[in-house]
C-alpha cells in the first residue's frame, strides 16, 4: 500500500482527494493519510510503520502554526534516509517560496488551484515501484 | 612856514624848529630897518606897537605910537593875552629900507587868525575878513600869504603899516598848534616870491598825488574786498588809506580854503585822519598776519583819541601828542611786522622792506635837515630832494602792504586756479567713475534680472516637476497598497476558488458516474427524468466551472502584479516591439469584428536605439494601451458620427539626453473628468461586464512606474481623444547594463 500523506489546513482537502481519487483509491493504488497542520504530519509520521508507509507527502505551505516549509526542514533533517518525496503545494506561486522550497530539498513544487491532471500523472511514477 | 607846510608827517618825526625864517634885526626899538633879504624873505617880528580900541586916523603914518605898547603878533594867542581879550584894537609898525634894498619891489604877505584891515602909510591895501566890534559878527580870514606890492613912494622915508583887526574868540580855546600865531607879515622881493610859489606848488603836487596815489590803492584794495570778503586786511587797508587820502586832501586844499574857521576845521580834520589812519593801519597788519585784535589795539585807540584831544585843545604840548601817538603806532607796526617776520609768515619781508625804506629815507632827511638844511632845498630834475626823500619814505610802507595783499590775492588766484583745475578733474574723474559705476549698476541689474527669471523659471520648472512628482508618488503609493491588498485577497480568493472549481470538475465527474453506472438500473421513465436532471445539474455544474474559471484568470491577473519585476531585462528594439503589438491588436479586434476600420499612423524614432527593458511586459502593456485605444474609436463608431474616421497613432520618441517615449493616441470617445483619477486602480473597468478585468491598466501602470522606473500619464479630452505616454529612462547605468547583456 502506497500511502500518501496530505497535509493542509483546509479541511475540505480531504474530501477533494478523496473524490479526485476515488477510482484509485477504489482500485487500491493509492492511500491518503489527512493532517490538518505541520505538527500533526510530524507526530504521524514519527510512528515508525506510518513513515515506513508512506512514500509521498504532499504539503501546502501556508498554514497556521508550523508552515509547510518547517515541516519539509524537519523531515528532511529527521529522516536523511530514505527520504520521502514531498511535493509543495501553495497558492503563492511566488519564485521565493518555490526557491526556498527546492533549497530544504523539495522533490515538486505545485500552485493551486491545483490540476488534478497533471498531479495524476505526477503521481503515475508511484505505481509502477 | 610850519603852518602852512603842505607834508606834516614827516615833519612831525623830525625834530621841531629846523625851519627858521631869517629875521630882520631890530637896530631901532621903535623903527626897524630892513637890512638884506633873505632867501626866505624877512618876518617881520618886532617893532610892532599895539593899541586896543578902534580910532581910524590911526591909520596915519602921523600918529603918535610910541605910548603904545610894543608887541611881537607872530606868537599864539595864548601868548598875547592883551589882545585876545580886545574884540578890536591897532598894530602899527614903522620901518625904513636899507639903501642895498631900495627902489626893488617890495612884497608883503599877510598870515593871520583874525579880520583885519591893512594900511601902508594911511592908505588902505587890503580888507581880510570882516570886522566888528560885536565878536559875533567878526568873520576872520586867512589872506595865505597873498603877495602886496608896497607902494613906496620916498625910499629914504620912514615907512609906517598899519593894522586895524577884530579878533575872533573860538581861536583862544583851540591850541597853539592850530593857532599858532595872531597875525605874521612877511617882506619878499620878488624872486623870494617866485621861489615860494615854486616850493608851494611842489608841496601841493606831491599832496595831490599821494591824496590821488591812497585814493586809488583805496579803491583797488576795497574792490578785492568787495570781491573777496573773507579777506578782511583788504577792508581796513581800504580804511587806511582812505583816511590817509583825505588826510592828505585835506592838507593840499587847506591853502586854498579862506574862511578861517573851516581851514581851522580841515586842518584839525586833516590830523584825525592821519593818526586814526595809523590805527586802520595797525587793524590791516593784525589782519594781515592773523594776529588775533588784543588790549594793545583797543590801547592804540584810546591813545588816538586822547592825543588828539591834546593836539587840539592843549596850549603848550605843540605837535608831541601827534609825534608821540605815530611813534607808538610805527612801533606796533613795527612789532607786527617783526613777529610776523619771525614767524615765517608768507612775505612778511615786503612789508618789512617798506618799512625798512621809508625809515631809511627819514633818517636820511633828518640828518639833512638837522646838519645840510641846504642840500634840501638842491633840485633834481627841477624837484627838490626833500620832495624826493619824503614821498617815497610816506608810499613805501604803504606800496609794501599793499603790494604784500596784491600778492597775496595774486597767489590766492593761483592757488584758486590751480584748486580748480584739480577740482575739475576729479569732479570729471567723479562724473565718469559715477557714470562707470551706473553702467556697471544697470548691467548688473539686467544681468540679476535675467538670472532672477531664469531662476524662477527653473523653480517654477521643479515646481511643476515636484507636483508632477509628488502626484505620482501618490498615485504610486495608492497604487502600491492597492497592489498588495490585491495580491491578499487574489491568494486568500484562490483557496476557496480552488475547491470551487475542483468540485465542480469532480461533480460532474461523479455525475457522469452516476449516469454511466446506478442509472441504468432505473426503468425508462424513471432513467428519463434522471438523466434530464443529470443533464441540468451537469450544466449547472459547467457553469460553476466556467466562472470559476473566470474568477481564476481574474485573481491570476492580480496576481502578475506580485510577479511584475520577476523577469529579467534586454535589451529591445522598442519600434519593432511596438508595432508588432499594435498590429496584433488590430488583427485580434478585426477578427471579432469583421467590420472594424481604423487608420493607424506609425511615427517611429529611427535613432531610438535599443532600450533595456522585460520586453514581455512592456508588450503585455503596450496590448493593453493598443486594445483600449482601439475599443475607444469603436465605442465612437457606434455612435454612428458623420465624417468621423477612427484613427490609432503610434509614436514613438527618444528626447535628447531624457527618456524613451512611446506615445498610444486614438481620436475615440476620450475619458471623463470623473473617472481619469481612478483609471490606474484595479478592478475599474468601462466595459460591459465580462469584457474587462480592470486590472489593465493598473498592471500596466506597475510594470512601467516600479518594473521600469518610468511614467505612465494620459492626457485626454472628453469625446475627441486620449493619449497615453509611457517614459521611460535612459540612463548611463542602464546603457551600461544593455551593454554588458549584448
Amino acid at each position: 500500500m502506497r500511502k500518501i500523506l496530505v497535509v493542509d489546513d483546509e479541511t475540505d482537502v480531504r474530501l477533494l482527494f478523496e473524490q479526485r481519487f476515488r477510482r484509485e483509491i477504489r482500485d487500491g493504488l493509492f492511500a491518503f493519510y489527512f493532517a490538518f497542520s505541520g505538527e500533526e504530519a510530524i507526530t504521524y509520521l514519527e510512528q515508525e510503520e506510518h513513515y515506513s508507509e508512506v512514500v509521498l507527502i504532499l504539503s501546502d505551505i501556508n498554514m497556521p502554526g508550523m508552515s509547510g516549509l518547517e515541516l519539509l526542514r524537519h523531515i528532511k533533517r529527521d529522516h536523511p534516509n530514505p527520504p520521502p518525496m514531498v511535493m509543495m503545494i501553495t497558492a503563492y506561486g511566488d519564485a521565493e517560496s518555490y526557491a526556498k522550497a527546492m533549497e530544504l530539498g523539495a522533490n515538486d513544487f505545485l500552485s493551486k488551484p491545483l490540476d488534478f491532471a497533471v498531479l495524476r500523472q505526477k503521481l503515475a511514477p508511484l505505481n509502477n515501484t | 612856514m610850519p603852518f602852512s607846510s603842505p607834508i606834516k608827517v614827516f615833519l612831525l618825526l623830525l625834530l621841531a624848529g629846523w625851519i627858521h625864517p631869517g629875521v630882520a634885526q631890530p637896530a631901532d626899538r621903535s623903527v626897524v630897518v630892513v637890512q638884506s633879504m633873505p632867501a626866505s624873505g624877512i618876518v617881520l617880528d618886532s617893532g610892532w606897537m599895539f593899541h586896543a580900541g578902534d580910532d581910524n586916523s590911526w591909520a596915519r603914518p602921523e600918529t603918535d605910537d610910541r605910548h603904545w605898547q610894543p608887541l611881537n603878533p607872530t606868537l599864539s594867542l595864548h601868548q598875547l593875552p592883551q589882545v585876545a581879550q580886545t574884540p578890536i584894537g591897532w598894530l602899527r609898525l614903522r620901518f625904513r629900507v636899507a639903501p642895498g634894498l631900495q627902489g626893488r619891489a617890495l612884497m608883503l604877505g599877510i598870515f593871520q587868525y583874525a579880520a583885519s584891515e591893512i594900511y601902508f602909510n594911511g592908505r588902505l591895501l587890503r580888507r581880510y575878513g570882516t570886522i566888528s566890534p560885536d565878536p559875533g559878527w567878526v568873520v576872520p580870514y586867512w589872506p595865505d600869504g597873498q603877495p602886496i606890492e608896497l607902494p613906496i613912494t620916498n625910499w629914504e622915508e620912514e615907512q609906517v603899516l598899519a593894522v586895524r583887526f577884530a579878533t575872533w574868540p573860538p581861536f583862544t580855546t583851540l591850541s597853539d598848534f592850530f593857532v599858532p600865531v595872531f597875525l605874521e607879515a612877511h617882506l619878499h622881493q620878488l624872486p623870494q616870491l617866485m621861489q615860494n610859489f615854486k616850493q608851494e606848488a611842489t608841496y601841493k603836487t606831491s599832496d595831490m598825488l599821494l591824496f590821488g596815489a591812497f585814493l586809488l590803492l583805496s579803491m583797488l584794495h576795497l574792490a578785492f574786498y568787495i570781491y573777496n570778503p573773507a579777506q578782511r586786511a583788504n577792508f581796513y587797508f581800504a580804511l587806511y588809506t582812505l583816511a590817509e587820502a583825505v588826510s592828505f586832501c585835506c592838507t593840499g586844499f587847506l591853502d586854498e580854503v579862506h574862511r578861517l574857521d573851516l581851514r581851522v576845521a580841515v586842518d584839525i580834520l586833516s590830523y584825525v585822519f592821519l593818526q586814526t589812519g595809523g590805527v586802520l593801519a595797525v587793524r590791516a597788519l593784525y589782519s594781515l598776519f592773523n594776529v588775533p585784535v588784543g588790549p594793545i589795539y583797543y590801547g592804540i585807540w584810546v591813545t588816538n583819541i586822547f592825543s588828539l584831544l591834546l593836539l587840539t585843545f592843549s596850549h603848550s604840548l605843540s605837535w608831541y601828542p601827534t609825534v608821540g601817538f605815530m611813534v607808538l603806532v610805527t612801533a606796533e607796526q613795527l612789532r607786527l611786522t617783526l613777529g610776523a617776520l619771525r614767524q615765517t609768515k608768507r612775505a612778511a619781508g615786503i612789508i618789512a622792506t617798506g618799512f625798512a625804506i621809508s625809515l631809511v629815507l627819514l633818517l636820511t632827511f633828518s640828518y639833512m635837515a638837522n646838519f645840510h638844511p641846504q642840500l634840501l632845498a638842491r633840485e633834481i630834475f627841477f624837484i627838490p630832494l626833500n620832495t624826493l626823500l619824503t614821498f617815497p619814505a610816506l608810499l613805501s610802507p604803504v606800496l609794501a602792504i599793499s603790494l604784500f595783499l596784491a600778492r597775496r590775492f595774486a597767489l590766492d588766484s593761483r592757488l584758486l586756479a590751480i584748486k580748480l583745475a584739480q577740482v575739475r578733474r576729479l569732479s570729471a574723474q567723479t562724473l565718469a567713475q559715477h557714470q562707470e559705476k551706473q553702467e556697471l549698476l544697470a548691467r548688473q541689474n539686467e544681468t540679476l534680472e535675467q538670472q532672477v527669471q531664469q531662476r524662477t523659471a527653473a523653480l517654477q520648472h521643479t515646481l511643476t516637476t515636484l507636483q508632477t512628482a509628488q502626484h505620482q508618488l501618490i498615485q504610486s503609493e495608492k497604487m502600491a497598497s492597492l497592489g498588495e491588498l490585491t495580491a491578499g485577497i487574489a491568494h486568500e480568493i484562490q483557496n476557496p476558488l480552488n475547491f470551487v472549481n475542483n468540485f465542480a470538475e469532480v461533480g460532474v465527474e461523479l455525475l457522469t458516474e452516476l449516469r454511466d453506472g446506478p442509472l441504468h438500473t432505473l426503468s425508462e421513465s424513471e432513467k428519463k427524468v434522471a438523466d434530464e436532471l443529470v443533464e441540468e445539474l451537469t450544466q449547472n455544474l459547467g457553469k460553476i466551472t466556467y466562472h470559476g474559471q473566470r474568477a481564476d484568470s481574474i485573481v491570476k491577473g492580480m496576481l502578475e502584479h506580485s510577479r511584475a519585476s520577476g523577469r529579467e531585462r534586454q535589451p529591445t528594439d522598442l519600434n519593432a516591439l511596438a508595432e508588432e503589438y499594435l498590429r496584433l491588436a488590430y488583427h485580434g479586434l478585426r477578427a471579432k469584428h469583421k467590420d472594424f476600420n481604423a487608420t493607424l499612423t506609425i511615427h517611429l524614432d529611427q535613432n531610438l536605439g535599443l532600450v533595456s527593458v522585460v520586453p514581455q511586459e512592456i508588450g503585455r502593456v503596450l496590448l493593453n494601451l493598443f486594445n483600449n485605444a482601439f475599443y475607444a474609436v469603436q465605442q465612437r463608431q457606434k455612435l454612428g458620427q458623420p465624417d468621423y474616421h477612427p484613427e490609432v497613432c503610434l509614436t514613438t520618441q527618444h528626447l535628447a539626453e531624457g527618456p524613451v517615449v512611446i506615445r498610444v493616441r486614438d481620436n475615440g470617445m476620450g475619458i471623463p473628468e470623473a473617472v481619469r483619477e481612478k483609471i490606474f486602480q484595479p478592478f475599474f473597468t468601462t466595459k460591459p461586464t465580462g469584457e474587462g478585468t480592470g486590472l489593465g491598466l493598473s498592471l500596466s501602470y506597475d510594470i512601467i512606474t516600479k518594473g521600469h522606473k518610468g511614467t505612465l500619464t494620459v492626457d485626454t479630452c472628453e469625446g475627441a481623444y486620449t493619449e497615453f505616454t509611457v517614459s521611460l529612462p535612459m540612463n548611463n547605468e542602464q546603457m551600461e547594463a544593455m551593454s554588458l547583456s549584448v
